[in-house]
């Protein structure tokens, strides 16, 4: 079972490999008569934050991190999406944001920080931030995520200048997520997309 | 004087780079699923009783996920210089 397996991979690699090689050298396809745009109209939009799916590869800071899971938020019609990012044994939170501008933010969370919401200002690390918002929000999940496939989550979100501080808890049993977050460019990303196979 | 930029030669520029970058995103899923299956491999060989193969075969999955490290390498390295054709021929088109 493990050969089949094994061999299974290669086979996988090796068609990766050859479809890598067949437009590898960029330049010298161009011109080469594939499709119209009206075939392909998506393809003058470069993939970007803002449409990340499961299975895209968002390269940041170095790493090669695959979208392994999606969490989809809306709260009074106002709508963001929290992915999970995995490089290897790495894992990383990704929010993105689109009201009034984009806000991009990498997370590191833990149920380990010692710290409950509710005061107006809380301190970590010597970082002093202030409570934004507390409210719930409904989700839909995709992948791994570690929540159930949909429901209620309530959230306070602090943030110190370009810091953020996020608490986030997917019903009432469960204890709060902490998130230490940070603001980044959109363009210090680069999506890497899955195929589309709808 | 730059000559005006073909539509259709922007257009599959743009459709090209789009394609260098599934090729990418397809190279770095092939790896981590190789480098994820030389772990698990390589930790199952360590266990008392197990199957004497299991280290070689794991061992053929950590060359594997290095090669396809390598291919990805050589690809991001194609998709930068696509890039930068890609923004001349943008400046070209904005030009013309």
């Amino acid at each position: 079972m493990l050969i089949v397996l094994f061999l299974a991979l290669i086979a996988g690699g090796v068609y990766v490999f050859a479809r890598g090689r067949s437009a590898g050298g960029g330049s010298e396809e161009r011109g080469s008569g594939r499709g119209s745009l009206s075939a392909a109209p998506a393809a003058a939009q470069p993939p970007g934050v803002r449409s990340l799916k499961l299975g895209d590869v968002v390269n940041h800071d170095g790493g090669d991190w695959i979208v392994e899971g999606t969490l989809r938020l809306s709260q009074d019609g106002f709508e963001w999406q929290e992915h999970r990012l995995v490089d290897g044994e790495r894992t990383l939170w990704l929010s993105v944001e689109d009201d009034e501008g984009l806000e991009v933010v990498t997370w590191e969370r833990s149920r380990e920080l010692g710290l409950e919401p509710g005061a107006r200002t809380l301190t970590h690390d010597g970082v002093e931030y202030e409570l934004d918002e507390r409210g719930q929000a409904s989700f839909t999940a995709e992948g791994s995520t570690a929540t159930g496939a949909s429901g209620k989550v309530e959230f306070a979100d602090y943030s110190a200048g370009e810091r953020r501080l996020s608490f986030e808890r997917y019903g009432e049993e469960a204890g709060w997520e902490v998130g230490l977050g940070q603001v980044i460019s959109e363009h210090a990303l680069d999506v890497y997309p899955g195929r589309d196979t709808a | 004087m730059t000559e005006p930029t073909e539509p259709n030669e922007l257009e599959e520029a743009e459709r090209t780079e789009r394609e260098l970058r599934e090729q990418l995103g397809d190279l770095i899923r092939a790896r981590a699923r190789a480098d994820s299956e030389a772990k698990r491999l390589a930790g199952r060989a360590q266990l008392p009783g197990a199957d004497a193969t299991l280290g070689e075969i794991a061992e053929r999955y950590r060359v594997q996920a290095e090669r396809l490290g390598g291919e990805v390498d050589s690809l991001r390295a194609s998709l930068r210089e696509h890039e930068a054709d890609l923004e001349r021929l943008r400046a070209d088109s904005r030009g013309a």
